[in-house]
């Protein structure tokens, strides 16, 4: 509908032009010639025809000034001819091709123009309703499905261990290999639905924490101990290094173990040989850790785009696939503490991700 | 032996919690919505309720009000077990449910196994 934009554009600067002309038009066939023509009544009959004249020159005048405005004005709608064309009336557009009623042809397009307009206002009216709805629909949808899915999850899960401890009878190393698999992708399973709960709740802005005073050196140690056996099977190794006194964050400790299992576990997604290294240290009244690893990295241009929804890099690593809502959530849930988080890689050399956050005031 | 009483709509975790309690020398009776679980509440005089919240008929929620109303039943100390906290009233933690102003220690499921007999453990007072 560009075009229409600028043919009232158009329009409304020959508006203005149009009163100045206008008033010089008054000035020049109405008031002088009065003047002159009550003089005129009076006195003298030469100066009589002069006024006369003076008024036909001015009537002349107006006649080709408007006469011209138009013909602009007709001229871009000519021009304009093929987007308006589908506005109007068949009867219209003959006229217009016979060069007939002007004036009707250009209010026709103006009140065609203006009534796609409010068509299409409605419309968006309409559409944007309609994905206000749906919004809701996939926010009922991300809780029920949630909760649906828990359950037989907790079902499943339950039955497994419960087997695996050896609570129905003895289990065999190889029955405990597969259920220990089954028990792992349960997990992933729950973080898979609890990333889509966690996003809905973001995107609403009901993402809620509840902040205690906490070690970050434990969540740490917690988070390597459940990666330990997994990195050593992939054979890669996971360090730590941490300062030997308490690195005290006032924070929610389910959360940040929850961003910290997230990067380990992107490291040990895109690593393939060398390390994984957690690091935390005090820094400029801040606590930093540091999760980086010997992986593939990234180009820089990719960099930016990685806290951004559903981003997945199209890595070689194609059978390691997540929701992308990973670092997403991650970001969010270090802000909501006041926090900070950033990446740096080099491509083939690894990744670092850096967050800090607040210390812990003292006395807490 | 203490007994503790599972009110929860889903046989199945029922079967579960009740193997796991019967293995560490609880005696378990159930219930399988609100209503139910309060009579036998009443009937039986469990030590510990561990409670569910959505349930057809009568919810967690209710039927904790309703066992808070009887004398007999006042005093057992209520463990919720939920898949959602979501649908709950604001809490201050997580692990806890919010019933007429009143704070209950809640497990939620998936549960860990450890943490739901700490928490029976903690209210037993054993």
């Amino acid at each position: 509908m560009s075009k229409d934009k600028e043919l009232f554009f158009v329009a409304s600067l020959e508006e203005v032009s149009v009163l100045r002309k206008f008033a010089i038009l008054f000035l020049i066939s109405s008031i002088i010639p009065m003047v002159l023509l009550y003089y005129v009544y009076f006195k003298n009959m030469k100066i009589g025809i002069a006024a006369m004249i003076l008024m036909a020159i001015g009537v002349l005048f107006g006649y080709f000034s408007i006469r011209s405005l138009l013909a602009k004005a007709i001229k871009i709608a000519k021009e304009n001819r093929k987007a308006i064309e589908p506005f109007l009336s068949p009867e219209t557009v003959r006229e217009l091709n016979q060069g007939k009623n002007e004036l009707l042809v250009l209010s026709h397009t103006f009140s065609a123009v203006i009534k796609q307009l409010e068509t299409n206002i409605n419309e968006l009216k309409i559409k944007n309703e309609e994905l206000k709805m749906l919004d809701q629909l996939k926010d009922d949808f991300v809780n029920n499905v949630s909760h649906e899915f828990r359950l037989p999850l907790t079902i499943i899960q339950e039955s497994i261990r419960q087997a695996s401890e050896g609570m129905f009878g003895e289990v065999n190393e190889t029955q405990q290999k597969y259920f220990h698999m089954s028990l792992r992708n349960i997990d992933r399973l729950k973080s898979l639905i609890d990333n889509m709960l966690d996003i809905s709740k973001i995107e609403k802005g009901k993402l809620e924490i509840f902040k205690k005073k906490v070690d970050l050196r434990e969540i740490i140690k917690e988070v390597i101990s459940d990666f330990s056996i997994r990195v050593e099977k992939k054979g890669l190794t996971i360090t730590s290094d941490l300062p030997p006194s308490p690195t005290d964050v006032h924070a929610d400790k389910d959360k940040l173990t929850q961003v910290l299992i997230n990067l380990v576990g992107n490291a040990y997604k895109f690593t393939e040989k060398g390390y994984i290294k957690i690091s935390a240290r005090e820094k400029g009244g801040l606590i930093e850790c540091i999760v980086e690893d010997s992986g593939v990295g990234m180009a820089p241009k990719d960099v930016p785009h990685l806290f951004s929804k559903f981003h997945q890099l199209g890595l070689k690593n194609q059978q390691e696939k997540g929701t992308g809502l990973g670092l997403v959530i991650s970001k969010n849930i270090i802000e909501l503490h006041g926090g900070e988080i950033h990446a740096e890689s080099t491509e083939k050399v690894g990744t670092k991700f850096i967050f800090s956050l607040p210390k812990a005031p003292m006395g807490l | 032996m203490k007994k503790i009483l599972i009110v929860d709509d889903d046989v199945d975790i029922i079967d579960l919690v009740e193997n796991r309690l019967k293995r560490n020398n609880y005696e378990v009776i159930f219930a399988n919505d609100g209503d139910n679980g309060v009579k036998k509440a009443l009937q039986h005089k469990p030590d510990l309720i561990i409670m569910d919240v959505m349930m057809p008929q009568m919810h967690g929620g209710e039927a904790v009000q309703l066992l808070k109303s009887y004398e007999e039943t006042r005093d057992i100390p209520i463990l919720f077990f939920t898949a959602m906290n979501s649908y709950l009233p604001q809490s201050t933690e997580l692990d806890q449910v919010n019933v007429a102003g009143q704070f209950y220690p809640a497990i939620t499921k998936p549960f860990d196994p450890n943490k739901l007999l700490s928490s029976i453990k903690t209210l037993l007072g054993e």
